[in-house]
């Protein structure tokens, strides 16, 4: 079972990535979502999820896997 | 009675903005008749002196201007003359007669004779006729020295009354006391119609009549449905008090005056209660406020007021106030009262223990929409400097914070665009998810009063809200939307406005991103969003859409205001930009009548946004990530800022949760109460290791603290509030404060004990530290604000006395950015197990957790919160009116009352949240805004059924609540 932490913050960027989806351009929406997470998200929470990611991921949308990626080439 | 502090304001008139107008309006005085704007100029001559004023104005007002004073009994300077007293007499030379000075408009060239002889006969005759039916009980009368009846028998020089007093007369008419804060005495009432026309065009209430002619004329408060008379309390009157201040004599009269006497000083503050941020006069007797009176100079409300702000003010010294600071090591335990130093240096310890232990980020601290400005910057401050992280939040995200996203990324600034006053040169006014005579009404009542005027009204809203119809005012169109589906509603709209050619295409060219309007374009003509299409998720016919549309793109000036209906919500942030959206595409941004304003609620809820509470943002919306921002705070508070942004309010509680987050410092907030999922939060406090509250009442939070610091009202500080229109209002302490330090102190006091050193003599070498840093505050200074009155920011060097309408020529980003919103529905959806949509709102009398207004007479109005149903619904379920009724959701249970009403739509239920027992957020659930996490409290799905008993949460919260009762008792004792 994943905590109630992990299953919000999973909830949290999928959602992002669901009201960010511009017109289609899959690659754009994610680095808005990216740039979203970057500047509003608190580093444990970049952290925990990426770390859910890096694990396991299933239940992230495409955009935000992408989204994921982005940042994790950044730092 | 002397009036300390600001006696002389600003006025726009005088500063040269434009406003025809003479001289210095002296707010203490009242001219007679309302001031008139013209652009002419009329000469007169006034007992030989020539004076110059605006064409329209009555000779009246003329006179007064020049500092010669009429008597007067049925005219004052707020309401239309009517002319009734004939008190103000004049002779006219060339004209027959005495005509009325009040309903006489001035003429070129007039001669106007204000005393001789024979005026001031006839004067004393009709003083006669009135006092031969008034009770000479002056000494004892609670109006002694403060009734206008009285000084003009006095400057009319009555010395007889040759009547007698034993023909028919009112004498022993009966009081109606029914109102808890005031009382009519009609035995007093001169039938000046004063009060009805106040309750007219002030309030917009209608609740008050003139029954009768002549001699029986007497002020009515209507009749029930059943044909009885109504009192005051039964009647259609909302307490606003309005007549009371417009009454000459003791008729309608303040209780607390009768009771305690008349008040000997005053000093000029702002409301605490909603974003309206009404100006004030307290009226004190030593250090006890005897009422509060709108101030005339208040620029936010103009000499107007709700019940809230003018009468609620009693719980400032209630006796629940806790005045004693208090510790205990565990919520299991009785408190204990100790000293200041012994609390701060307790919570310090804690706070510096829990770090060295589980690291830096375990801590953080919530500021407060309901505390000052400087307060609020104090307490982000601590956290960021003292603390060390970026983990601060404010009770804004479960409100607003989807404005300050929305509005920041369209528009370039988290605030609304206009003044109040501009609602009077709108010509269609669009109100989305808000209820401004309730929820704001002294708005409201400006609102009303443009609506009566003729200006077109379109209400979005699952509930018949009162604005919908009332007296005089019936909406153009009332768009019953689904609750949850805002943003295809918006979209509809633009999506008429996009393919009937009703663009502002102009502004477009000039004002806007041409690529995102391109994108935003091709995105919104699509035809998903037609008004056809979406008809059947949002629940609005397409037809009524299509004109509401039309209607809001084609006059002049359109006008959008919303509130919590259109924030609290999965896509808060979404409908935000959706409507800047509408603005854009109308050209309706960037002058007077127009705009894109949301209606905060709490009264500091823009200032505690703009003072730097978020987690992401430094004062005044920057960044924290931006390294140019970091280091000029780096600089001036002499310590290193952490580069990420910290843990919002729901991230924290899933960190306590989660064991990594320890301790809070939670200022002026009742987040047990006001947010979401109930049971979720109490999981969370519970598993901290260190809560310290600061607060004037043992709120719901504070039952799970270990640290208890007893705040000070608004009543005992210094400081300032910023209002919904961006305006900074000063709040003045008028007692000391009852626990010996202001809520500033305190947080320095906490601050100095964790080693990051606050010294601070006074607020306002505070706000010279915010208008250090803050670029829209560079202007701002307590001497600033007591030349000018108030301050809208941005206030800096282009615009030093503030900016009281946005983006008239550019964007704070350059152009305005169109952006796209796809409607996404949410996941909290009617189902077979939860088939209604539960939405929650709040009610004229009480204020958000009530822990203030149910501490007063307001009760009186709202002594518990209902569900509101729609009679089919109840009648499925075999509800009748006041049954108990479960209403279940994902997240928890709750019983409460049944209210059915029509004004519900089928399928959707409603309830307020001010009363704690009722636990209408053990309803709602942890769904939020995807921006911002602003939760989504408007859109719950719910089963409502028929019960007996009170839910187990009901029962175990009563348990909880009595046993922190006795830990609170063992402390006093
Ligand atoms: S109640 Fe007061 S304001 Fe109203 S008519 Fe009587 S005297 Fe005038
Ligand atoms: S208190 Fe306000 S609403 Fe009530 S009668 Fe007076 S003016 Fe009207
Ligand atoms: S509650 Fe709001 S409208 Fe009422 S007096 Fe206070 S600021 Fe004004
Ligand atoms: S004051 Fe002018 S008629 Fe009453």
């Amino acid at each position: 079972m994943l905590s109630l932490k992990l299953q919000n913050l999973i909830k949290m960027l999928n959602q992002i990535a669901a009201n960010i989806c511009l017109a289609g351009d899959e690659q754009q929406a994610a680095v808005e979502v990216a740039h979203h997470i970057v500047a509003f998200w608190a580093k444990s929470m970049k952290v925990d999820v990426i770390e859910y990611y890096q694990s396991d991921g299933e239940q992230l949308l495409p955009v935000s896997k992408q989204a994921l990626d982005i940042l994790i080439a950044n730092t | 009675m002397k009036v300390s502090s600001m006696v002389e304001y600003f006025d726009p008139a005088t500063a040269g903005f434009g406003k025809a107008d003479f001289s210095k309006v002296d707010f203490s005085k009242d001219y007679g008749t309302p001031e008139v704007i013209s652009d002419k100029q009329v000469t007169l001559e006034i007992d030989g002196m020539s004076i110059s004023v605006t064409a329209g104005t009555s000779v009246f007002r003329a006179a007064a201007l020049a500092d010669i004073n009429i008597p007067k009994l049925c005219a004052s300077d707020n309401l239309q003359a009517f002319g009734s007293c004939r008190m103000c007499v004049v002779e006219i030379a060339g004209r027959r007669g005495m005509p009325a000075s009040c309903t006489t408009p001035v003429e070129e060239g007039m001669q106007v004779t204000t005393q001789n002889g024979k005026i001031a006969k006839l004067r004393r005759n009709i003083m006669e006729l009135y006092i031969s039916d008034h009770p000479l009980d002056c000494l004892t009368c609670p109006s002694n020295g403060d009734c206008e009846l009285q000084d003009v028998a006095g400057a009319v020089g009555l010395r007889e009354v040759r009547y007698g007093f034993s023909g028919e007369n009112h004498l022993t008419a009966e009081q109606d006391s029914s109102n808890p804060y005031f009382s009519f005495d009609p035995s007093k009432c001169i039938v000046c119609s004063r009060c009805v026309r106040a309750c007219e065009e002030v309030q917009g209430t209608f609740a008050l009549t003139i029954d009768g002619r002549g001699f029986d004329s007497k002020v009515s408060t209507g009749i029930d449905s059943a044909g009885n008379d109504n009192d005051f309390l039964s009647s259609d009157c909302v307490s606003c008090g309005a007549c009371v201040q417009a009454c000459p004599t003791s008729t309608l009269m303040e209780k607390s005056v009768i009771e305690q006497g008349q008040p000997e000083h005053s000093i000029i503050t702002t409301c605490a209660y909603c974003g309206v941020g009404c100006t004030f006069e307290a009226q004190m007797r030593g250090n006890e406020v005897i009422r509060m009176v709108p101030s005339k100079g208040g620029e936010a409300n103009q000499g107007h007021s709700c019940v809230k702000g003018r009468f609620a003010f009693g719980y400032a010294t209630h006796e629940d106030r806790i005045t004693t600071p208090m510790i205990r090591h565990s919520i299991d335990q009785p408190w204990q009262q100790v000293s200041w130093q012994q609390a701060i240096d307790f919570a310090a310890t804690r706070f510096k223990d829990i770090q060295s232990e589980h690291g830096k980020d375990s801590i953080g601290g919530i500021t407060s929409s309901r505390c000052t400005n400087e307060e609020t910057y104090l307490v982000q401050k601590l956290i960021r400097a003292a603390f060390g992280n970026n983990n601060t939040d404010t009770c804004a995200r479960v409100c607003h914070s989807p404005t300050g996203y929305g509005l920041k990324a369209t528009l370039g600034e988290s605030a609304g665009t206009q003044t109040f006053e501009s609602v009077l040169q709108s010509d269609v006014i669009m109100v989305i998810g808000a209820n401004p005579t309730d929820a704001h009404p002294v708005f409201g009542s400006l609102m009303k009063k443009r609506l009566r005027q003729g200006a077109k009204l379109i209400v979005v809203d699952p509930r018949q809200i009162d604005l919908v119809k009332s007296a005089h005012i019936q909406a153009d169109h009332h768009l019953k939307i689904r609750p949850g589906t805002n943003v295809a509603f918006v979209n509809a709209m633009a999506h008429v406005i996009a393919t009937e050619g009703l663009l502002d295409q102009d502004f477009i060219e000039q004002r806007c991103q041409q690529q995102a309007f391109n994108t935003w374009l091709e995105f919104i003509k699509n035809e998903r969003h037609s008004p056809e299409t979406t008809s059947d998720i949002t629940g609005i016919d397409a037809i009524e859409l299509r004109n509401a549309a039309r209607l809001y793109a084609g006059v002049k000036n359109g006008a959008i205001f919303y509130g919590l209906g259109v924030t609290e919500h999965s896509q808060g942030s979404s409908m935000v930009m959706g409507i800047a959206n509408l603005a854009l595409a109308t050209g309706n941004i960037g002058r007077e009548g127009v705009g894109v304003n949301p209606l905060r609620g709490q009264n500091n809820v823009q200032g505690s946004c703009d003072m730097g509470s978020f987690p992401h943002e430094l004062p005044g919306y920057q960044h924290v990530s931006v390294k140019a921002n970091r280091e000029r705070f780096e600089q001036v508070w002499q310590v290193k800022i952490d580069a990420e942004p910290g843990l919002r309010i729901p991230n924290m509680f899933d960190a306590a949760i989660d064991g990594s987050f320890k301790g809070l410092y939670c200022q002026g907030e009742d987040i047990a109460q006001s947010d979401p999922n109930t049971q979720h939060v109490q999981a969370a406090l519970k598993a901290m290791d260190c809560i310290v509250v600061q607060d004037i009442f043992l709120n719901e939070t504070a039952k799970y603290a270990h640290v208890f610091l007893p705040g000070a009202s608004f009543l005992e500080k210094d400081g300032t509030f910023t209002n919904a229109e961006r305006r900074i209002n000063r709040v003045r302490q008028v007692m000391p404060p009852l626990a010996g330090m202001a809520d500033w102190q305190a947080t320095m006091a906490l601050s100095n004990a964790l080693g990051y050193e606050m010294n601070y003599q006074h607020p306002s070498e505070i706000m010279a530290e915010i208008a250090e840093l803050t670029p829209s505050f560079a202007g701002v200074s307590y001497e600033k604000l007591e030349q000018l009155g108030s301050i809208q920011w941005p206030c800096n060097e282009h615009m030093p006395n503030g900016t009281p309408t946005m983006h008239l020529h550019d964007f704070p980003i350059g152009l305005g950015k169109f952006a796209v919103t796809e409607f996404v529905a949410t996941t909290e959806r009617a189902s077979r197990k939860y088939p209604l949509l539960l939405t929650t709102g709040r009610i004229l009398s009480q204020y958000n957790v009530g822990a203030q207004t149910r501490r007063t007479d307001n009760q009186h109005w709202h002594d518990e919160d209902r569900l509101d149903i729609h009679p089919n619904d109840a009648e499925q379920r075999g509800i009748n009116e006041s049954d108990w009724v479960g209403i279940a959701s994902r997240a928890g249970e709750t019983v409460l009352r049944a209210h059915i009403t029509e004004k519900m739509q089928p399928g959707v239920v409603y309830t307020t949240f001010h009363h704690p027992e009722s636990g209408a957020n053990v309803v709602t659930t942890d769904n939020s805004d995807w921006a911002t996490n602003c939760p989504e409290y408007k859109v719950t799905a719910v089963e409502a059924i028929k019960v007996k008993t009170p839910s187990n949460w009901q029962q175990r919260y009563q348990e909880f609540s009595q046993k922190q009762g006795e830990y609170l008792q063992k402390a006093k004792r």
